[in-house]
């Protein structure tokens, strides 16, 4: 890449960081003169409303500063041997009573008995799974669908997270791991995410030596699937 | 008779903010979230001030504004310094 290009990226990058971090400071902002002007009260409704502001944007902060570090190399892992389907299932598990509760249908697919022992961090990989989950959660419509499997193929286990409408272009799915990309229709900070996510994702999958790409899903939503290498494994 | 104000934005919370503030002053304010529903909308309510955002879902604050000055030919706009 030559100097002026990076040079360019590194403008834009910081420009798209201004601009992600102005909208929850704003908010905070505009609620907290509210306050004071008198024209909201102080209620657990409003306090609550504050609250959640200030976690949106820690949660961007954090996210980027892990961005940071993995640009920086500096990011660190702590590596073990382990099972990697176990730590699928744990995520999978805390997940349940949202997906129940927005009406969104969690099924997975995986055998009883398959098992991956990868060489891993399990916080990371943990993290890896909730952006995913998370990323269906926002953006598969009530009614809809999300299925996720694994299965042994060769050295690798190979995930899937498929889900329901809506879908997602082709251009979109070639665009999906850039930083702040974020599909028309779902900028509304409402839907939660900056666009972060799948950037993150795909720093973890690359530490681990796999692989991640999205595609259109056979359910009508997005498929996200992943590989990433296993040394002992089990169908 | 109480003057309307449209205000179109897609963060609800700066909208219900903006909001407050307005009907705090005794106007009849109106919020649209989206770009597409609003050249309709001001055909048919014929608001006394429009605040647009620019980025918008749907369709862009300035197309927006220019569809609305071939009705409304007299329309003064100001932009805020930060866009």
């Amino acid at each position: 890449m030559t100097l002026e290009k990076h040079e360019k990226e590194r403008r834009q990058w910081v420009a798209d960081i201004s601009h992600e971090l102005r909208t929850p400071v704003a908010v905070l902002q505009g609620e907290i003169e509210a306050l004071l002007d008198g024209i909201h009260n102080s209620t657990p409704e409003t306090i609550r409303s504050l609250h959640a502001e200030t976690l949106r944007l820690k949660r961007l902060v954090d996210d980027l500063y892990q961005i940071s570090l993995s640009d920086l190399g500096t990011l660190s892992y702590r590596k073990e041997n382990l099972d990697l389907v176990e730590t699928l299932r744990d995520s999978i598990q805390s997940y349940r009573a949202e997906f129940d509760r927005q009406g969104i249908a969690l099924k997975e697919n995986i055998s009883g008995d398959i098992k991956a022992i990868v060489f891993a961090d399990r916080e990371r990989l943990g993290q890896l799974f909730t952006n995913l989950l998370e990323n269906s959660l926002r953006y598969t419509d009530a009614g809809g669908m999300l299925e996720i499997g694994a299965k042994i193929n060769g050295d690798f286990i190979m995930i899937e997270f498929q889900d329901s409408k809506p879908g997602v272009s082709m251009e979109d799915v070639e665009r999906l791991f850039e930083r702040f990309y974020r599909v028309e229709g779902s900028r509304n900070r409402s839907s939660g995410g900056a666009g972060l996510g799948l950037t993150i994702s795909k720093n973890i999958v690359d530490a681990h030596e796999g692989i991640i790409s999205a595609h259109p899903s056979l359910l009508g939503g997005l498929l996200i699937r992943i590989r990433i290498p296993v040394f002992e494994g089990r169908q | 008779m109480t003057e309307k104000i449209l205000i179109v934005e897609d963060e609800p919370k700066l909208a219900a903010l903006l909001a407050d503030y307005l009907k705090a002053s005794r106007f009849e304010v109106f919020t649209l979230f989206e770009g597409t529903q609003v050249e309709a909308w001001v055909r048919e309510n014929k608001p006394s001030l429009i605040i647009l955002d620019i980025m918008l879902p749907g369709r862009d604050g300035m197309e927006i504004c220019k569809a609305i000055r071939t009705f409304f030919p007299y329309t003064n706009h100001y932009s805020d310094s930060k866009n």
